[in-house]
């Protein structure tokens, strides 16, 4: 037997049967009325799953400050200092309660440090 | 030769009737060549299935400067053989954690001894259908993808080498194991 006479009889395999054309129309045609976001392969889903939490992993890693946040302890009585990173101004901030209201005058965190404005212009402990 | 210009437009703009006729025209010859390879009904009903579906959703690719038929046979032929592929990888895995489930799938060696020539073997008779069909399927997949290919759709050694990712040598022999198989279970048969 040589090949095209294979060729012959193995074309007679497999044949489709009555009505079996028909019903797989019908399947198809099901399908392709669905939505073409059904259709999207598994693959599709994963790669989109592993880029989302990629995006949001590097905004979460940018979006840190790049200056660690400070501590600030008060030196005096009273007054207290809290330490924070400000995104809109991008720079450290310090933020100082229990100070004495505005004067004209210097305000002095240590009252040991306050200079006598009684002495003389000369002294060295004048502004 | 070209697929007709109107026929696709037809095609591209999601004619029902025309993908009607499409379907009606292609699948028996689509199903039939499937079958031979995967040697499982359903599994080749998903595959042209999932090739029709492919070709509804890409007909826009198709340039037309070939046959629509020829187009959907290679989409539903390398669907046919990546499930193959997967097959033989999960296989792979299974005789990988159980070596004793892998050694059904080796195919026996070929007894020695001279083919002898089949008498008038009448295919209109449903057995001898079956009987060929039988010995198709003793085949592993691999061998009856190159069957399929080679022999029946009578591609290049090279376009046959290239579709199952692998040498032209190798396309070679397992068509000489695959026929001499088929001869010889048919003319065992036939003398009986």
């Amino acid at each position: 037997m040589n090949d095209p006479q294979l060729k012959t009889m193995l074309l007679e395999t497999c044949p489709v049967k009555p009505g079996q054309e028909a019903r797989a129309w019908n399947a198809l045609q099901e399908r392709m009325q669905k939505p073409a976001s059904f259709a999207l392969p598994w693959r599709a889903l994963l790669g989109g799953a592993v880029a989302v939490s990629c995006a949001v992993a590097l905004a979460v890693h940018f979006d840190q400050p790049s200056v660690a946040p400070v501590s600030a302890s008060s030196q005096a009585p009273g007054i207290f200092a809290t330490a924070f990173y400000s995104r809109g101004a991008h720079a450290q901030v310090v933020w100082l309660n229990g100070l004495d209201p505005a004067t004209d005058g210097p305000t002095y965190m240590d009252p040991s440090s306050q200079i006598d404005e009684s002495a003389p212009a000369h002294s060295p402990n004048s502004l | 030769m070209d697929t007709p210009l109107v026929e696709l437009q037809r095609l591209r703009s999601g004619d029902q009737a025309a993908w009607r006729d499409l379907h009606r025209d292609h699948y028996p010859r689509l199903w039939s060549s499937v079958q031979r390879i995967l040697n499982n009904p359903a599994t080749s009903d998903d595959v042209v299935q999932e090739a029709f579906i492919k070709a509804h959703r890409d007909i826009h690719r198709f340039n037309g400067q070939s046959q629509l038929g020829t187009w959907l046979y290679r989409i539903a032929i390398n669907q046919a053989l990546d499930t193959v592929r997967k097959k033989t990888r999960t296989e792979r895995w299974l005789s990988f954690l159980s070596p004793i489930a892998g050694e059904d799938t080796n195919l026996p060696p070929l007894p020695e001894g001279e083919v002898a020539p089949v008498a008038s073997l009448g295919l209109e008779h449903a057995d001898t259908r079956e009987r060929i069909g039988a010995a198709l399927a003793e085949l592993s997949a691999e061998h009856r993808a190159v069957v399929q290919l080679r022999l029946i759709d009578e591609l290049s050694l090279e376009e046959t080498a290239r579709l199952l990712r692998c040498k032209p040598g190798t396309v070679n022999s397992r068509l000489h194991y695959a026929c001499e198989h088929l001869r010889r279970k048919l003319n065992r048969r036939t003398e009986d």
